[in-house]
């Protein structure tokens, strides 16, 4: 079982101004129940603001899952949902 | 045949630490039409604001008078003229040294009261020979006229008698570091990196002779400037996603087909070259706060970071002359810009509708507008040649 969540946060312009940069501290922002469980990476601008349908910036990827008008709150829950979901499925092996 | 070569000038200067004005001013001027490079460096007597306005006003009369076609020595007598010699100390209010490059077959050199340039051709100083000038005046100034004709790869160094006086007193240069002792340096430096650029070595002299000073103040204005004629540093600038999607491939291929350092400026116009190419693109996460993006990486290309942002700072940077206290995609932007000689910026002018948003928290400019600017800083503050080109 693959304990740790990828998280990729776009590092283009939009996203940038929006608040990215200050999400590229979020190792340091994590609840102890999450250090070392995810996996946290800078994606090159990940091409998906110039479509209203994707939502809003910033946008970033929790195990390839593309969320929008993220915050460190909801990369948290997301990481959160993403490692519960993984346990639930193995229980159920 | 010196055709094909492009002449780098660049200066690096420190002012005395007690001052808040720099009293030795440099000028240069290239003109587009025929390539001739006029650069002036003259010390103001003194220190602090009257000298940085005799250097100032000495320096650009030379520019002017340089760039007419008036003869140099005629010009000479009328600036010595308006800069009269001191009344008190008898000693002239400005010095100065003309370093004009015509047309690749001449350079001429004329000197009034600094210390004496350095001519180096093969990593070897030349000693040319000069002739000497007295104005009407009858006082001690003499005009050294020198001419040659260059060579590929010569460099000229010139200074203020900060660098040649540095540390004057001291234990070890009890008459300072003297021109024997900075020409010792320039060979040795010139060793090491035989290909170093005019902005290079010039701080390195600055800097070695700020290394001789008590405490490494400056205890006079200190500056050193430099022309090399050399073959010109090729540098592309890709910025933006073409206008008409169906031109990516052809705007991915001048990074294919370009010869000289390769730059990709914006997330979208990366992702479409490595897309096109067929090259992975790695960015890795930034440790720590930063005011920009971090910079990613793609192989076969120089440097890859965000548009509109770096570039911006960037801009900024250049035109502000701000030393950068930290490094990040701007600061290695302005540096691969300033060693570059011939810059092609190639500006994908599509819109990015994201940008647009009247919510965002700061202003993003339009890109074309922006490299606009930034062609304009190259070409007259930092005398590169940029060509600029939509797709």
């Amino acid at each position: 079982m693959n304990t740790s969540v990828t998280v990729e946060i776009c590092t283009g312009t939009t996203c940038f101004v929006m608040g990215a940069g200050h999400l590229l501290n979020l190792s340091e922002e994590l609840p102890a129940r999450l250090k070392d469980r995810v996996d946290l990476r800078g994606a090159h601008c990940l091409g998906v603001c110039n479509d209203p349908q994707n939502g809003k910036p910033p946008f970033a990827r929790v195990d390839q899952k593309l969320l929008s008008d993220v915050s460190i709150e909801s990369i948290i829950a997301a990481c959160d949902r993403a490692l519960a979901d993984r346990e639930g499925g193995a229980h159920a092996i | 045949m010196t055709g094909n070569l492009f002449k780098e000038v660049e200066f690096y200067q420190v002012r005395k630490a007690t001052e808040i004005a720099c009293g030795d001013a440099f000028l240069s001027h290239r003109d587009r039409e025929n390539g001739r490079v006029v650069s002036v460096l003259s010390d103001g007597l003194g220190s602090g604001v009257k000298a940085n306005i005799l250097a100032s006003m000495t320096a650009k009369m030379a520019l002017k008078f340089a760039e007419s076609e008036l003869d140099m020595i005629r010009s000479a007598e009328i600036m010595m003229d308006a800069l009269p010699v001191c009344a008190v100390r008898k000693i002239g209010y400005a010095t100065f040294t003309v370093v004009d490059c015509r047309d690749n077959r001449t350079i001429r050199i004329v000197e009034q009261g600094n210390p004496g340039y350095i001519y180096i051709r093969d990593g070897q100083v030349l000693d040319l020979p000069f002739s000497e000038v007295s104005g009407r005046h009858g006082d001690y100034r003499k005009l050294r006229i020198t001419e040659c004709e260059p060579q590929p790869e010569d460099r000229v160094l010139f200074f203020t008698d900060g660098v040649t006086e540095a540390g004057m007193g001291s234990f070890g240069y009890k008459l300072g570091w003297r021109r024997a002792g900075v020409v010792e340096f320039v060979r040795r430096v010139l060793l090491e990196n035989p290909t170093i650029s005019a902005r290079g070595i010039t701080r390195k002299i600055v800097n070695e002779a700020l290394l001789k000073e008590p405490g490494g103040r400056a205890g006079d204005d200190t500056t050193c400037a430099a022309l090399y004629l050399r073959k010109p540093r090729r540098t592309l600038v890709l910025s933006g996603p073409p206008f008409a999607a169906g031109r990516d491939h052809e705007f991915a291929q001048l990074i294919e087909t370009f010869d000289g350092r390769k730059i990709i400026c914006g997330g979208t116009s990366s992702g479409i070259i490595a897309r096109e190419l067929g090259r992975t693109l790695h960015t890795p996460l930034l440790r720590g706060r930063s005011t920009l993006p971090p910079v990613s990486q793609m192989d076969g290309v120089d440097l890859v970071t965000e548009g509109i942002l770096t570039l911006t700072e960037a801009h900024r940077l250049l035109e502000s002359r701000t030393v950068p206290t930290e490094t990040n995609a701007a600061t290695q932007l302005v540096e691969l810009l300033r060693e570059s000689d011939v810059i092609e910026l190639v500006v994908g002018t599509r819109i990015n509708e994201a940008h647009q948003d009247p919510s965002l928290p700061v202003d993003l400019e339009i890109r074309r507008n922006l490299l606009k600017r930034m062609k304009q800083v190259l070409e007259q503050d930092y005398l590169k040649e940029v060509n600029i080109r939509y797709i």
